[in-house]
C-alpha cells in the first residue's frame, strides 16, 4: 500500500467516479437541498461527517462479526447507519448546540441517503483494507459536497434567468445535473 | 440450520446493542427543555416563515424566552401573542396588519415610456433607469412580491399583486422586499389611505398616469368631519377615529384613489364600482 494508491483511492472516489454525476446515487436529497447555498454546504459537511463514521463502524462490523453471514449486508448496514446518525444527533444536541443548529435538519436526511449505504458496499466490494475505505470514504463524501454546491450555485443563477415556461422548476434543474454530469465525464482519463 | 441460528443471534445481538445505547444515550444527553418554550412553540402555530428575523419557529421561542418581543411575530393571532407575553411576564399590545397596494398604476393605466428587457425582479429594475413605467414611485410590477410571499397570497393581475386576504397572515415580507415602498401595513380591520404613493404635484402626477393621486384636495374639502388632512409625503391622510364612512371622499375624488375600510365595509371604487353609500 503506497501512498499514490491512497492518492488515486482519494481521487477517484472525490471527482472522476463522484457519487452524483458518474454513479447516479443520493439524487434525492441532491435535488431536494440545493435550493440555496446554506443549506448545501449544510447538507454537505453533514454527509462528509456521517460517512466517514459510518465507513468505521460497517467496516470493523463486517470484517470481525459478519463472517459466513455476508448475506446480511443491507440490512446489517441499513440498521447500523440509522441508529449510528440517531446517536449522533442526540450527542450533538446536547453538547454541540451550535452545530446541532446547523446540521439539525440534515441529519434525519442522511439516515436514508443511498449514497452513504453505497460508499460502505463498495468498500466491502473492493475489498479496501480499513485506511483505504476510510480514505474512499472521505472522499467519496467529499465529492457528494462539492456536487451539492455546485448545483446550489446553478441553481441560484436559474431563479434569475429567463428559462422556457416547459422547463420551469424542475425540469431545468435536471437538465442542469445532465450537463454537469457530462461535464464530469471530462475526468475519465485522469486515473488509469 | 446453522446459519439462520448465526443470523437471528447477530441481528439480536445488533439490534438489541442499538436500542440499547438509543436509550442510554437518550437518558445522557437530555436536554431539559423549558415547558414555557413547548408552550411558545405551540402558540406560535410553526409557520416557520422567517419574518420575526429568527430561523424558524424554535428560534424565535428561544429569543422570546431571553426577553426578545413576541409581537414581532406578525403571523400569529393577537390573542396568542397576548398568551405568549403572559407566559413570559410581558404585557404586549398586538394589532394584526394587512398590506395594501398604494398604486393602481396597472397595464394600460400607468404612461410606458420605454421597453424594459433585464432580470425580471422588481429590485434590478433601479440600476435599469427605473424600468419601464413613467412613475418613480408606483408599483414595478415584476412580481418580486409574489415570489416573496411564503403563503401563495399574492396573484400578480393585469401588472399589479392582489392580496389574497385570507390566505394572507400580515406577515408583512412583501412590504420589505418591494423596493419601492408601495405596499403598506396598515391596521386588519381599519383603515383609510389614498392608493397612491406619488408625492409630486398633480400636473406631473398626470402627465405619467391616468390613475394618480393629483393633489387636488377635493376629498379634504368635501369631508364633513374633517378627518381628511394633507399628510407628510405631501398625500391625504384619513383620521379614522373622526370617519363615519359617509363615503363622499371615496365618491368624488377625481381618479378614484381613495379607498376606505372599517371592518366588513370597504368603500373602494375599484373592488365595488356601484358604490352604496351610507348616511
Amino acid at each position: 500500500m503506497s501512498v499514490t494508491t491512497l492518492i488515486k483511492i482519494f481521487i477517484a472516489a472525490m471527482i472522476v467516479d463522484n457519487m452524483v454525476f458518474i454513479r447516479y446515487l443520493g439524487m434525492c436529497p441532491y435535488v431536494g437541498v440545493t435550493g440555496d447555498m446554506d443549506s448545501a454546504t449544510g447538507m454537505g459537511f453533514a454527509v462528509i461527517f456521517v460517512t466517514t463514521l459510518a465507513t468505521v463502524v460497517t467496516w470493523i462490523v463486517y470484517h470481525y462479526f459478519m463472517t459466513g453471514l455476508e448475506f446480511l449486508e443491507i440490512l446489517v448496514f441499513i440498521f447500523t447507519i440509522a441508529s449510528l446518525v440517531q446517536l449522533v444527533e442526540i450527542y450533538l444536541k446536547k453538547n454541540v448546540p451550535a452545530l446541532y443548529k446547523s446540521l439539525g435538519i440534515y441529519l434525519p436526511l442522511i439516515t436514508t441517503n443511498c449514497s452513504i449505504l453505497a460508499i460502505t458496499f463498495i468498500n466491502i466490494d473492493k475489498s479496501y483494507n480499513f485506511v483505504e475505505s476510510l480514505l474512499f470514504a472521505f472522499g467519496a463524501s467529499g465529492g457528494f459536497a462539492i456536487a451539492l454546491i455546485i448545483l446550489a450555485g446553478v441553481r441560484e443563477r436559474l431563479r434569475f434567468s429567463n428559462v422556457p415556461k416547459f422547463l420551469k422548476g424542475y425540469p431545468i434543474v435536471f437538465i442542469s445535473i445532465g450537463l454537469i454530469a457530462v461535464a464530469f465525464l471530462g475526468f475519465k482519463g485522469l486515473i488509469k | 440450520m446453522d446459519i439462520v441460528v448465526r443470523a437471528i443471534i447477530l441481528m439480536g445481538i445488533i439490534a438489541f446493542l442499538a436500542g440499547m445505547s438509543l436509550s442510554w444515550f437518550n437518558e445522557i444527553f437530555k436536554v431539559k427543555r423549558d415547558k414555557k418554550f413547548e408552550e411558545i412553540v405551540e402558540l406560535l402555530g410553526g409557520a416557520n416563515c422567517g419574518a420575526c428575523g429568527y430561523p424558524g419557529c424554535d428560534a424565535f421561542a428561544e429569543a422570546v424566552l431571553k426577553g426578545e418581543n413576541p409581537s414581532k411575530c406578525t403571523v400569529a393571532p393577537p390573542e396568542n401573542i397576548k398568551k405568549i407575553g403572559e407566559l413570559v411576564g410581558l404585557s404586549v399590545s398586538a394589532e394584526k396588519k394587512k398590506p395594501v397596494l398604494l398604486c393602481v398604476g396597472g397595464i394600460g393605466v400607468e404612461k410606458i415610456r420605454a421597453e424594459y428587457e433585464g432580470l425580471s425582479d422588481c429590485r434590478a429594475v433601479p440600476f435599469a433607469f427605473n424600468g419601464e413605467k413613467a412613475c418613480e414611485f408606483g408599483c414595478v410590477g415584476l412580481g418580486t412580491c409574489e415570489r416573496a410571499c411564503p403563503f401563495d397570497a399574492i396573484k400578480m393581475v393585469d401588472g399589479l399583486p392582489i392580496f389574497d386576504y385570507e390566505k394572507c397572515t400580515g406577515c408583512g415580507i412583501c412590504a420589505e422586499v418591494c423596493p419601492r415602498n408601495v405596499i403598506a401595513m396598515v391596521p386588519w380591520n381599519e383603515s383609510g389611505l389614498v392608493k397612491c404613493n406619488s408625492p409630486r404635484k398633480g400636473i406631473e402626477v398626470r402627465k405619467e398616469c391616468g390613475r394618480g393621486c393629483i393633489k387636488c384636495g377635493i376629498c379634504i374639502k368635501v369631508c364633513p368631519e374633517k378627518a381628511i388632512t394633507w399628510g407628510d409625503n405631501k398625500l391625504p391622510v384619513v383620521d379614522m377615529s373622526k370617519c363615519t364612512l359617509c363615503g363622499l371622499c371615496v365618491e368624488k375624488c377625481p381618479t378614484k384613489v381613495m379607498r376606505i375600510e372599517r371592518g366588513e365595509v370597504l368603500l373602494d371604487l375599484d373592488v365595488n364600482p356601484n358604490l352604496e353609500v351610507k348616511i
